[in-house]
């Protein structure tokens, strides 16, 4: 049973003795194939990002969205989508602009402005997480997860971010001009905003979304120098 | 009980009465599937329906031989009939949907029953259904779900029937909230 199998059945694009072999075929398993469900879902979801060839959509439109219970399905998907993913229909998007370009020019820039100033705002105030797994790690002068003992984050997280507090060496008097470097499984690192501090430690997140399983480490600099290393690993838990 | 639905029963499994009974739920838990599969709006009750006839006409001394056959046979003809294909409950259902589909952004936020009903999954399924509609393209929408899978140690197949149940779950949680409001 292939997914290219049921969308025909569901878009009825099957003969009546083929969908009648489909449907005992489903049947004769010990219980009604969870498949079936994941691949409706999946064409309903084609559907909505404009992905269906224009036969498909066509009969989609006239031999599946026969039904109040079905064109709910549908609908629900699309509040799902605007609420969690945004889609980005294929031909909407021309269309949409060739119309744009054809209106008077001082509304459309005034448009353009909006929408980068939208932009702006959505890249520089990104929304800050709410809830978080705390972890404390000690510092290591090696620049590898040897010495130390290393803490182990378990994913996908049960919170929004990973809030991880950092302890300072205990000698340091100077406890100001620290940053944090952060790097990645991939070996890319980047600046890790410092979210609050004090004598002891300070405060870095990272959001859930962005950890995969690995080994990270982090790098910490007083006024440019590093001054010591944290190893953290993150590894996927398996429910 | 029910005389037909004993005499079902009796005919699953006549030594075994528990057996029977297990019998019976793993056929309408089949005939669910099928119903929503063909887009019943009360696929329990669509169920009910066929298992309560098919009793009816073994009791008759209907001769079964394949008793799964017989009533997706049965399933068939319900659907023919068109049998409470539209119930009032999605009724109510769709009139919430096509009033969000022509609301505005602000009514879209004051009414967002999805939105609440997103928020009381745990962190964990919030996370998941993020990371799966980080939805890309193509080709590179399947490698996104192949790693997703990787991470969490299932297969693509796994996950897949993971998320669509959330989403079901979503569906009902949404159903149920905009019941409440009409």
């Amino acid at each position: 049973m292939t997914d290219e199998r049921i969308i025909a059945y569901l878009l009825e694009e099957l003969t009546q003795q083929e969908s009648e072999q489909f449907e005992e075929q489903c049947f004769a398993h010990n219980e009604w194939p969870d498949q079936l469900d994941a691949a409706e879902q999946e064409l309903i979801d084609a559907y909505l990002r404009n992905e269906l060839t224009s036969d498909r959509k066509r009969r989609f439109q006239e031999r599946y969205l026969t039904t109040d219970a079905r064109k709910a399905r549908v609908l629900a998907a699309r509040t799902l989508h605007e609420t969690l993913c945004p889609v980005q229909p294929k031909s909407i998007w021309p269309e949409w602009l060739r119309a744009f370009m054809q209106r008077p020019l001082i509304p459309q820039t005034a448009i353009a402005m909006l929408v980068l100033a939208a932009v702006v705002i959505v890249i520089l105030i990104p929304r800050s997480p709410r809830t978080f797994t705390k972890i404390e790690l000690e510092m290591s002068s090696s620049d590898r997860a040897t010495g130390v003992q290393t803490k182990i984050v378990s994913l996908p997280l049960s919170t929004e971010a990973l809030e991880i507090h950092l302890k300072l060496p205990e000698q340091s008097a100077d406890t100001t001009g620290y940053s944090v470097q952060w790097v990645d499984t991939n070996g890319k690192s980047r600046e890790l905003k410092i979210d609050s501090q004090d004598a002891q430690s300070l405060v870095v997140s990272i959001p859930a979304n962005q950890l995969t399983p690995g080994q990270y480490l982090l790098r910490l600099f007083q006024k440019g120098d590093v001054i010591g290393n944290y190893f953290v690993n993150a590894e996927a838990l398996n429910r | 009980m029910n005389q037909h639905f004993s005499r079902l029963l009796t005919f699953l499994c006549a030594d075994d009465p528990d057996e029977a009974g297990r019998r019976y739920l793993r056929l309408h838990q089949k005939l669910e599937g099928y119903f929503r599969t063909r887009g019943v709006a009360d696929t329990s009750a669509a169920a009910d329906e066929t298992l309560d006839r098919a009793g009816r006409r073994i009791a008759e001394g209907t001769d079964v031989p394949n008793v799964d056959n017989f009533c997706l046979g049965i399933a068939r003809f319900i659907i023919k009939e068109g049998w409470r294909l539209n119930t009032r409950e999605s009724t109510a259902f769709l009139q919430f949907l096509e009033q969000h589909e022509h609301a505005t952004a602000e009514q879209i936020d004051r009414f967002s029953f999805m939105k609440t009903c997103f928020e009381e999954l745990p962190q964990y399924d919030r996370n998941l259904l993020n990371s799966y509609c980080a939805a890309l393209r193509g080709q590179a929408r399947a490698k996104h779900r192949r790693e997703l899978a990787e991470n969490l140690g299932v297969t693509v197949s796994a996950l897949r029937i993971r998320v669509t149940r959330l989403r079901q779950g979503l569906e009902d949680c949404l159903k149920k909230l905009s019941r409440n409001y009409w």
